[in-house]
């Protein structure tokens, strides 16, 4: 029966083929699509909780923050920086939270969230959704744990939690660099990993970027399997 | 040798459809993840666009329609019964399908080259680069194979497109266009059958 298509069999086997390429169109659409789903979480987040799921744990001026198994109960609101973002720490200042301004539009009912999170957290009533591993130059620059909680009142949040690291870019001031770095495109594939964290078994996909000044940043981002 | 070309059987391994997997539940929640299928399947998808339509403005365009519909529906992705890549071939050959569909009513197909396509072609030539000279050679020969192409309903274009352009297996032909084993090895026949008659007609193979 196939006797009558070998010849355009073939001809097709034997066709050059030619390609679209245009690395501008792949960068635009990449950022329009990355946009879209920023927003679209943003929105899904306001619909039913305050925008936690964008606060992101940072060090300011303490070490490394450390949630796991750190006893806080309360936590504190100490005000605005300079830009306008709003830090609460704990009582016992071991662990610190920002929120950009237009995220907190009732200071104590924040607060509270905050404390009820800590409750939750103290007895593990969350799910590890994400692992991120940063090596700068082969030093652990940061570890990160992204939560998701589910408060008493139904609204759900997810919390990126720093559990180590050196954050030394980030004391540096060089986060918003490396974010440019990684948000212009993958990083070169250094292939993928399991690891086990917190009792499953996670997959990692591990990247390798360039900063500027040439420091090597391994990136690696695992989720469950 | 033509036997190969409807041959069944899966080219995706089972490791490719987990990390799929993976990615794909954690983009809903996730930017990275979403980062990650794009990069991934970007150079797939926009090499079958063009393919299918040989013109480099509306495959960029398709393209984006393509990763924002399925941004836009991967909530829903679950419950189909098919790979993520699969879905995301349904959803271009759908968008191509839609494009034929407006050029056929406006009566508006054009099988010159267009302008942007010339003028790159001229400023490759220009520059010396050794490659370029290939590159518009391989695609002077193709125009005239998607003329060819484009003389066939649908249905045979897109199987045959996605067989001996895309490399995919019979199954995952099945998978992409919803159509059984049966009626993709049928249509590949037929479509085949149709092309080699027209390029036979044309002079290009003899007869």
């Amino acid at each position: 029966m196939n006797k009558n298509i070998e010849k355009i069999d073939r001809y097709l086997k034997g066709a050059a083929l030619p390609e679209h390429v245009s690395e501008q169109h792949r960068r635009q659409l990449r950022r329009q699509i990355l946009n879209r789903i920023e927003r679209r979480q943003t929105m899904f987040v306001r619909r039913i909780a305050w925008k936690v799921a964008a606060v992101v744990a940072v060090v300011l001026g303490l070490g490394a923050i450390s949630v796991v198994g750190v006893n806080v109960g309360k936590y504190i609101y100490v005000g605005k920086d300079d830009a306008g973002v709003h830090i609460f720490r704990s009582e016992d200042a071991k662990s610190v939270v920002t929120l950009d301004d237009d995220e907190v539009t009732d200071v104590e009912q924040t607060r509270k969230d905050l404390e009820e999170i800590e409750f939750l957290r103290q007895q593990d009533k969350r799910e590890l959704l994400k692992v991120e591993e940063m090596m700068a130059d082969g030093t652990l620059e940061m570890k990160v744990h992204v939560y998701k909680y589910e408060l008493s009142d139904g609204r759900i949040i997810d919390m990126r939690e720093g559990v180590g690291g050196e954050f030394t870019l980030l004391r540096e001031g060089r986060s918003q660099e490396w974010r440019q770095v990684k948000k212009a495109g993958p990083g070169e594939d250094l292939g993928t990993y399991e690891e086990t964290v917190e009792g499953r078994v996670f997959s990692f996909k591990r990247e390798r970027y360039f900063l500027n000044d040439g420091t090597e940043v391994v990136f690696s981002i695992g989720w469950p399997k | 040798m033509a036997e190969e070309a409807l041959e069944c059987g899966l080219r995706c391994s089972t490791d490719i459809i987990d990390e799929d997997e993976m990615l794909v539940s954690a983009a809903q929640e996730d930017t990275e993840a979403v980062g990650r299928l794009y990069d991934k399947y970007y150079g797939e998808i926009v090499r079958y666009i063009y393919h299918c339509t040989f013109d480099h403005s509306v495959t960029e365009d398709l393209t984006s329609n393509v990763f924002l519909a399925a941004l836009r529906h991967i909530g829903r992705y679950k419950w189909r019964q098919i790979p993520f890549r699969a879905w995301l071939y349904r959803i271009a050959t759908n968008e191509v399908r839609m494009y034929w569909r407006r050029q056929k009513r406006g009566n508006a197909i054009s099988l010159q080259t267009d302008d942007s396509s010339l003028s790159e072609q001229n400023r490759e030539l220009e520059s010396g680069n050794p490659s370029a000279g290939d590159r518009i050679a391989a695609e002077e020969e193709y125009r005239l194979l998607h003329r060819a192409l484009l003389e066939l309903r649908m249905k045979y274009r897109t199987v045959i497109i996605l067989r001996y352009y895309e490399g995919k297996a019979i199954a995952e032909i099945c998978e992409i266009t919803g159509r059984k084993e049966g009626t993709v090895k049928s249509q590949l026949h037929r479509g085949l059958a149709k092309l080699q008659d027209i390029l036979v007609r044309w002079g290009v193979l003899p007869e």
